[in-house]
């Protein structure tokens, strides 16, 4: 699909028209069923990368009933199922729908960022014995067994309070929670609408890191990559060199599962109970305001806090490890969460619309929220600062802490989640080995442990598009704005 | 007949065309190219480990109820860290539904013998589809890893 540049509203393209340097449009008119046109936030250079399916599939979220204003595809977009990644949809409750496909099958698959009061000078010697307590201690890969095995009483208060959960049974520090998305547990998780299969999917993987596109990393926050200092240090960077520590995962088994469950349930409503039809499979939905509407939506909330046990779980490990080989305790170290963030969510937030604040149920598959200054459910610390975004890139690239933007209410306060992916991994399993990639990467000062050398090769940095472009267009467009990029020292891989 | 990537169709997950003779072969193809994604030496699933589980599924379209048989078995793998495989498969029809029955073996997993690649999240409806041909049958399914 290519484009012209130039600023006028014109048709450039059957489908697009540009609306701005960093802000496309396709209007309703363009496929029969649109209920509202499209947007595009991106370049014209990300644009041309995107594959002609997500554009395709984001026309096809427009046709969702309910959708408010605009079907939004992030500059990170690229195609999935039923809705893109990097897709977002903002749906009326009262008559519209709840779709799985907009939510994703790895239900709060999202990125954790913790502060250390460590330096470079003190990880430096110790890197390597780090990351291999960590690859020991927190598990990873096909058939990793859980942290903890929980009970069915245990696994249903697990699913209603999430990482409240992991605290109260001595995983963590009750001040984490504050600065977790929705304080770490959601509400309306009802542990009646999830199905015995995703339990027992579940049960055995609580606080596994999964595999694919997940890690955890020790990230370096040098000085020349730090872009607004003070928000930087009202987040937790505050010295030159400093050490952080990301997690990127979800709510595994349980999540896949629940997400499964409810396609299948939705595709068997869909038409005979509701009348309701898309162009796609994936994209089935049930009314929001519906029995059918209404499980989902509860099973979906459990999956949710279930990810943020998972995240807070490994966040334990993480504190024992840095302790055990540090000697000091995890006060002594400055370990603290900056935030923890999700992307593969459908939340009821209040938005104004046309002027109106409507309360409106906001589909984020693969976006991160980016909520401003002054916005309800913000930690009381960042307040009057706005809410930590976090977009992950590749093991070799880095990734960004950011800011919500100041015109992110176009979006639904709603960003990039990650680089997006330029390659297959049958095309990048072709061009990399899984060994060498580990080998040349220690070279750069990137030192990976991984439970599978060809999931490595996979995953290489060149398989992504350029984490700095995908900011750079989200930025130009007022969603969120860099505070710093944080650079691979060591890496756990699944 | 058997199975082979299919480029186009997704770049962060995996999918696959599967070709067999009859359904059993379809099926069976499907199930190699699923345990293709999770170990990089599925021969490594040896008889003497072998444990079974039997599973039956209906459903009135063959694509849907190859997406019930691999959805099974990434159940197994995740529930009770079992990799299955079809030891033998019954297929029948009765008023226009396609009907299942399949008994499973395999082994629990274990990471001195198995070379773990990736995990499967799940079989996705994205291009599910599946249609009789002059030879048999073809299929193509992508799977979220």
């Amino acid at each position: 699909m290519s484009l012209q540049s130039g600023k006028d509203k014109q048709m450039k393209h059957d489908n697009i028209i540009q609306i701005s340097d960093s802000v496309y449009e396709i209007p309703k008119i363009f496929k029969k069923g649109m209920l509202v046109p499209a947007r595009i936030y991106a370049t014209s250079g990300i644009l041309s990368t995107m594959d002609d399916a997500a554009i395709d599939q984001i026309t096809n979220v427009a046709m969702l009933p309910g959708i408010q204003k605009y079907a939004i595809l992030l500059p990170d977009g690229h195609s999935g199922y039923g809705f893109p990644i990097g897709g977002v949809a903002a749906i009326d409750p009262d008559g519209g729908v709840i779709s799985p496909g907009g939510i994703g099958f790895d239900i709060n698959c999202g990125i954790r960022l913790i502060a250390t009061s460590l330096t470079l000078e003190d990880i430096k010697p110790k890197i390597k014995g780090l990351v291999d307590a960590l690859f020991s201690s927190v598990p990873s890969g096909v058939g990793a067994k859980g942290i903890i095995t929980l009970s069915d009483k245990k696994f249903d208060d697990a699913m209603i309070k999430g990482a409240e959960w992991a605290v109260e049974n001595g995983y963590g520090e009750k001040k984490d929670l504050e600065y977790i998305e929705e304080k770490g547990r959601v509400k309306d998780a009802r542990p009646r609408a999830v199905s015995a299969k995703a339990r027992d999917r579940g049960r055995n993987q609580v606080g596994t890191l999964g595999s694919g596109n997940h890690f955890l990393e020790i990230q370096l926050a040098k000085k020349e990559n730090i872009y607004d200092e003070k928000t930087a240090r009202d987040f937790g960077i505050s010295m030159d060199n400093q050490i952080m520590i990301m997690i990127h995962c979800g709510s595994r088994g349980f999540g896949h599962q629940v997400a499964t469950d409810y396609l299948q349930r939705f595709l068997s409503v869909m038409h005979t109970k509701y009348k309701l039809g898309v162009p796609d499979r994936e994209l089935a939905c049930a009314p929001f305001d519906s029995a059918d509407g209404k499980d989902y939506f509860h099973a979906m909330n459990c999956a949710i806090n279930i990810a943020f046990l998972n995240r807070q779980l490994i966040t334990h490990r993480i504190r024992e490890a840095l302790s055990d080989i540090f000697k000091k305790s995890p006060a002594e170290l400055g370990i603290r969460l900056v935030y923890d963030v999700c992307h593969n969510t459908a939340k009821l937030e209040k938005h104004i619309v046309d002027g109106a604040e409507k309360t409106l149920l906001v589909h984020r598959k693969g976006a991160t929220r980016a909520f401003v200054k002054g916005m309800d459910g913000l930690p009381s610390r960042y307040k009057g600062i706005g809410q930590p975004v976090i977009i992950g890139g590749s093991m070799e690239s880095g990734s960004y802490l950011l800011l919500g933007g100041t015109r992110a209410a176009e979006t639904f306060y709603s960003t990039a989640h990650g680089s997006g992916r330029m390659m297959s991994r049958h095309q990048a399993k072709k061009q990399f080995r899984g060994d060498i990639l580990q080998r040349q990467m220690e070279e750069r000062g990137i030192y990976v442990r991984t439970a599978s050398y060809s999931g490595l090769a996979e995953e290489a940095g060149a398989a992504y598009k350029n984490i700095d472009d995908v900011v750079a267009a989200a930025d130009l467009a007022g969603l969120s704005k860099p505070v710093a990029k944080l650079i691979p020292l060591g890496n756990i891989k699944g | 007949m058997g199975f082979e990537i299919q480029e186009g169709i997704t770049r962060a997950d995996v999918a696959f065309r599967i070709t067999g003779e009859d359904l059993s072969g379809l099926f069976l193809s499907g199930s190699r190219a699923l345990l293709s994604v999770l170990l990089e030496n599925p021969e490594s699933i040896v008889a003497s480990h072998m444990e079974k589980r039997k599973a039956a599924f209906e459903n009135t379209e063959i694509d849907l109820l190859l997406f019930d048989f691999l959805q099974e078995i990434i159940f197994y793998k995740d529930a009770e860290s079992l990799i299955l495989r079809p030891l033998s498969m019954n297929f029948s029809n009765e008023n226009n539904k396609y009907k299942l029955k399949c008994v499973f073996n395999g082994e629990k997993i274990d990471s001195t013998r198995h070379k773990l690649n990736l995990d499967v999240k799940a079989v996705t409806m994205h291009n599910l589809s599946a249609k009789k041909t002059e030879c048999g049958w073809t299929a193509t399914f992508v799977l979220d890893v």
